[in-house]
């Protein structure tokens, strides 16, 4: 069932937007508010779940495992630097707990599209991972081309939409920031026992390493072009209304990582160079205050722990804060 | 950090897993979680989770955690599913991927998956008062967020929660428990290791109330003198569970109610404010007459948190009230006629002899 919006509706939101005046009384770029926590899931490496304002939850799972490094027989060079390199895969659920439109397979498309942006932006450079610290072994060639016999650590996000209310890819990208800062690598210690590699994890919670390069992860703004103005962080209606949505994907340093144009009208370069200007400076004030706020947490939940004595598990509020 | 105090290891690619044979139950009769055997995990439920959901649950039994949404009864959404003289109920599962020790996606469309599904199905069917919902359809959705065994009974304890926070009338609520055998003694909600392990393992729905069962699944084997003491075990589980996610509810309730009640007094006491400013103009004064008289009520029933101020009625009414004395009059006798002229025709030819 697709959700429609009124003539009058849309009139209405225009307005609005060309007056600075949105329903719910924000200004054209004002956030809602953004609400997290991290370290939920105790199966995963790291995990956190974001809520912007009372609609939009999701929640990340962070999953890192051991797999081998696949090269696909092209040039040597190319595959020489993969060969040194971790991957990362994502993947975006939304489930039907979101939004009734979610259901059976009414979710497969959306899936994969929000699945593709994520790819396109966290595998490459831009993503700031160091993706080289990811790997256990380096390639080593026996026969020129196809043979390997290499692993490296594959580092699997797994993304939860739970609740939809509008902005649902910011809020993604936000999660896994969380979720990327809260996830903690275990040691590896390669031997080599009669030739063959054998590879020892340890379990030890104190070796695990944080990501390196974390804090390079950018965040994502989706500005949404109603009328000739524009607006960050749209309701369901507001979404309904916009002609078209450019995603700027911006990190701390300001620099972009990678940019999205969707939706079925279309956007005038000066408009355009507008939209990534704000799209920046509004992403790097997020980055700021988010990564303020992320660092608090995480030294509240140590403190709380050793205070509790080390073995306790912390008590995380996970579903039962307050609605 | 806690977070990765986890049971399960990693394992290399190129070495098989090694599966130690642990004790499920070592000799102080404790359990490879420290419990015992007849104890159940412990278990945290809190329905109305989610904003969009008609009714939404999110329940924690031990390591285990189910979210439902209960969307209906509403429009089914394939004309397919409709059922002329009772609401169609549909449940949908899915395990988030990083739900289990090692990442593995699930398709929607597993064969296990939708098995589950259907035992949650067949297990509401009879228990929600589906025919006063007609050709509707309520959806049922559950998402498993971490696994550690109990999928089955974790499902139904969500579902019920989150089928009386939509409002979805039951019969009764639906509480289900798993219970297991081994080393000579029935065992009480099994996790994920004792699942995987030999032993048998039944799951029991049943309506807490009346004791009666609506599911019952068992897939080992099990010696049938043995069984009755396993379900009578799983039983008691249940009502256990009963008791707790009652409380659950009832507490989300109060503070629902305290919360509604609060804002009637601030709405009660916003409008009088306005009164004041005189905001009504004069017109409106006999609509304000019965506003009044609400607020009163309001106020005797609800001393403790409403405001001090004693609301006088304005006293510009008497003209008004006379007017409106007459007109009822008026209506009554004529009402009374009009009864008459129905029940003795005769009466209307005296009337018009009268008039004349």
């Amino acid at each position: 069932m697709q959700t429609l919006i009124s003539h009058s509706e849309r009139d209405y939101i225009l307005h609005g937007v060309e007056s600075n005046l949105r329903a719910d009384g924000r200004g054209r770029l004002d956030y809602r508010q953004v609400t997290f926590e991290t370290g939920l899931i105790s199966q995963c490496s790291g995990s956190a779940r974001c809520r912007l304002g009372e609609g939009t939850d999701v929640l990340v799972g962070v999953k890192v495992e051991i797999g081998q490094i696949e090269v696909d027989g092209a040039e040597e060079v190319v595959n020489d630097k993969k060969a040194k390199r971790g991957r990362v895969v994502c993947n975006v659920e939304c489930s039907p707990i979101a939004s009734q439109q979610f259901a059976g397979r009414g979710a497969e498309d959306y899936n994969n599209e929000l699945t593709q942006i994520m790819e396109l932006i966290f595998n490459g450079p831009q993503a700031g991972i160091d993706l080289e610290k990811l790997c256990i072994v380096p390639g080593i060639w026996r026969d020129v081309i196809h043979y390997n016999i290499v692993v490296a650590h594959n580092r699997y996000h797994a993304e939860q939409v739970l609740d939809y209310a509008g902005n649902i890819l910011d809020t993604i990208f936000l999660t896994t920031r969380a979720a990327l800062y809260n996830t903690r690598v275990p040691k590896t210690i390669v031997q080599e026992v009669e030739g063959m590699m054998e590879i020892e994890v340890l379990d030890d919670v104190q070796e695990a390493e944080r990501i390196v390069g974390w804090e390079q992860i950018p965040i994502a703004v989706t500005l949404n072009k109603i009328g000739s103005r524009h607006i960050i962080d749209a309701t369901p209606l507001e979404e309904l209304a916009t002609e078209a949505k450019l995603l700027v994907s911006v990190n701390k340093q300001g620099k972009i990582c990678g940019m999205q144009k969707s939706g079925e009208g279309s956007i005038e370069p000066s408009l355009l160079n507008e939209m990534i200007q704000t799209g920046r400076t509004i992403g790097q004030k997020i980055i700021e205050a988010f990564d303020v706020r992320l660092r608090e947490e995480e030294v509240e939940s140590l403190k709380s722990s050793s205070r509790g004595g080390g073995q306790i598990n912390i008590q995380k509020l996970g579903f039962f804060a307050a609605t | 950090m806690e977070n990765l105090e986890k049971e399960g290891k990693i394992f290399p690619q190129f070495s098989s897993p090694t599966m130690s044979r642990q004790e499920l139950l070592n000799p102080a009769g404790l359990r490879i979680d420290g419990r015992r055997v007849t104890e159940l995990r412990k278990i945290k439920c809190k329905p109305s989770v989610l904003r969009q959901a008609d009714g939404s649950a999110y329940i924690e039994q031990g390591n285990t955690k189910c979210l439902a949404a209960v969307y209906g009864p509403r429009e089914p959404r394939l004309k397919s599913q409709i059922i002329h003289d009772k609401a169609n109920i549909n449940v949908e599962l899915s395990y988030a991927p990083f739900s289990t020790s090692e990442r593995k996606k699930r398709a929607k469309t597993d064969k296990r998956i939708l098995e589950i599904a259907s035992a949650v199905k067949q297990t509401f069917e009879p228990v929600i008062l589906a025919n006063l919902f007609p050709r509707s359809q309520i959806d049922i959705y559950l998402q498993i967020l971490q696994f550690d065994g109990g999928t089955v009974q974790i499902c139904i304890n969500a579902a019920t929660m989150a089928l009386i926070d939509a409002g979805v009338p039951m019969r009764d609520y639906v509480c289900a428990c798993t219970a297991g055998y081994f080393e000579n003694e029935p065992v009480l909600d099994l996790n994920n290791t004792e699942e995987s392990s030999d032993s048998p393992e039944l799951t029991v729905a049943i309506l807490p109330k009346s004791g009666k069962v609506t599911l019952l699944q068992m897939e080992s084997r099990l010696q049938v003198e043995k069984f009755e003491s396993v379900m009578n075990l799983a039983t008691e589980g249940c009502k256990a569970i009963y008791k707790i996610l009652d409380k659950s509810i009832r507490d989300n309730m109060k503070d629902a109610i305290s919360n509604t009640i609060k804002f009637y007094c601030n709405v009660s006491t916003l409008l009088k404010e306005a009164e004041k400013l005189h905001y009504y103009d004069e017109a409106d004064s006999e609509s304000n007459d019965e506003e009044s008289d609400e607020y009163q009520e309001f106020e005797s029933e609800n001393s403790i948190c409403c405001s001090e101020q004693n609301y006088q009625p304005s006293s510009s009414q008497p003209n008004n009230s006379n007017i409106s004395i007459i007109t009822t009059l008026i209506l009554i006798i004529g009402i009374f006629l009009g009864i008459f002229t129905l029940l003795r025709p005769n009466f209307s030819y005296w009337i018009a002899c009268l008039s004349w």
